[in-house]
């Protein structure tokens, strides 16, 4: 396979923006990666737009207010990883030798799309009988609770890193320094997960342009290496499974570091989906960075802050940044993009050189979730 | 929804939760399944119905949801160890402080609007 790229990003500032259309969230991070990528608009060859609940053909919607047609666009769905699947796809577009610049396009619009909570599928069983995302989580984190000692403080203490880290970064939807008082005694969503344990309703739109080392060569720039795409679904797994345990992070993680030949140590920083305060220790444990039940310690001494040996969600993450469902992907690779290049500002991570981005999303009755899309990126010298 | 279709009676007339077991692995779905998860083989399929008792695996107290829900409700899953499969469903309990993990529950057959469904109680 052949080495891609990424050599432009851009990104929406996240938000809720009822008064603004879809394409026009789209346009703008496109266009921005474009402009970043220093390509000509008419070098883009195939593009993939990722997105949860946006109707038909939203990729070609985006791309006619730009004048980018007849290029071959696939939309898809992936539930949360619908952008990170749009940028695997362009990934191996490259990849494969086919195409020398490829187009990820991550896009979603969530206010006034639904009332109340996010849950599966209307068909879902689990669904129909009243399971919430956030319902799901508040179990996982009560299981986690029993079995590790972690306290509210712990969540808490999350939603406060996030919070605090997005008060860098001009593109997230928040950004303020909480308190854990704040976000304890903020409202109960399903116990014993609070508002501020949980991440909001978001407008947004993130890009990239990845090319293949030929175009990179030629262009110079800023590029940065993809080394790795990793992607998997939940497996059925009838009998008792341990809901602390993650095991479709956990595969898409070998998968991933085996196809970077790097292990966990190796990752400097990573963007890891925090659609809940528990989801990001969950996650950061299943990417075997750290052991099982070692969040806790990790928490209380500060070791995923901004400033910690091993930061996790220097953007704010889904938390602070925003989640529009199916940007988020792209937006995690527009932050380790960079990252890598020196370019986050008041949050740069000093001598970044490996960044994982780890995106999950989805509800299946009977399986452990839709997707992980795993990437690993690297600075290049 | 309906989940009617979930519902059975068993030879001694009393309404459960209708399960399928691959004999040749040894595995109990809930619910039915066509073909086994395990052997992709619809050959060793048998039917039967779910034990009526468990043990409370997780649960938690709802307090925002799909408009279609009354809130707060308390949902959770039930694991039943005489066919080694784990349930949901909603959990119906005078005060959720008398849920504890691990207490033996039991499943309910019931009658709504929109037909048959059940609910998991204490024991």
């Amino acid at each position: 396979m052949s080495k891609v790229f990424v050599l432009g990003v851009g990104m929406t500032r996240f938000g809720k923006y009822p008064e603004v259309r879809i394409e026009d969230l789209g346009k703008k991070a496109v266009w921005e990666a474009i402009v970043d990528a220093g390509v000509d608009p008419r070098q883009i060859q195939v593009a993939y737009c990722g997105h949860a609940m946006q109707g038909s053909s939203v990729g070609q919607r985006v791309l006619v207010e730009l004048g980018l047609t007849g290029m071959p666009v696939t939309n898809l769905e992936n539930a949360c990883a619908s952008g990170s699947t749009a940028f695997r796809e362009a990934y191996f577009s490259v990849a494969s030798g086919r195409y020398d610049v490829a187009l990820a396009i991550g896009v979603e619009k969530l206010t006034g799309k639904f009332q109340g909570a996010l849950g599966p599928d209307e068909t879902d069983l689990e669904g129909s009988m009243g399971l919430t995302m956030a319902a799901l989580y508040a179990m996982r984190a009560k299981k986690y609770m029993e079995k590790y000692g972690l306290k509210p403080e712990h969540l808490a203490r999350i939603s406060v890193k996030n919070h605090k880290n997005a008060l860098y970064n001009d593109r997230a939807m928040f950004g303020e320094e909480i308190t854990v008082e704040k976000v304890l005694s903020s409202r109960m969503i399903a116990d014993p997960l609070r508002l501020y344990d949980c991440n909001p309703v978001s407008d947004g739109a993130a890009a990239a342009v990845l090319v293949s080392e030929n175009i990179m060569k030629k262009l110079g720039g800023r590029p940065v290496e993809v080394i790795a795409s990793a992607l998997t679904s939940g497996r059925y797994e009838p009998g008792f499974i341990d809901m602390t345990y993650e095991d479709i992070t956990r595969r898409a993680a070998e998968e991933a570091y085996r196809m970077a030949s790097l292990g966990p140590e190796d990752i400097n920083f990573a963007e890891v989906h925090d659609c809940f305060t528990i989801a990001e220790i969950l996650r950061v444990e299943g990417l075997n960075l750290c052991p099982p039940g070692g969040m806790v310690e990790w928490i209380e001494t500060g070791h995923t802050e901004l400033t910690g040996p091993k930061p996790i969600n220097p953007s704010g993450g889904l938390i602070g940044k925003g989640h529009p469902l199916g940007a988020t992907g792209v937006a995690q690779i527009f932050e380790i993009v960079r990252q890598l290049r020196g370019e986050a500002g008041p949050r740069q991570i000093p001598n970044a050189r490996v960044g994982l981005a780890h995106c999950r999303g989805g509800v299946v009755s009977g399986t452990e979730g839709s997707a992980c899309a795993i990437h690993i990126l690297r600075k290049v010298d | 929804m309906n989940i009617s279709y979930l519902i059975g009676m068993d030879e001694r007339g009393r309404q459960r939760l209708k399960a399928n077991t691959c004999t040749h692995c040894d595995i109990t779905f809930f619910p039915r399944r066509d073909i086994c998860t395990n052997c992709f083989s619809e050959e060793f399929l048998q039917d039967q119905f779910l034990a009526e008792e468990g043990i409370l695996h997780a649960f938690t107290t709802v307090y925002r949801s799909l408009p279609q829900f009354k809130t707060p409700y308390v949902i959770g899953y039930v694991d039943i160890p005489a066919n080694n499969v784990r349930v949901f469903g909603q959990i119906e309990a005078s005060s959720p402080e008398d849920l504890k993990v691990g207490m033996p529950m039991k499943i309910e057959i019931i009658e709504t609007d929109e037909g048959k469904g059940y609910k998991l109680k204490i024991k």
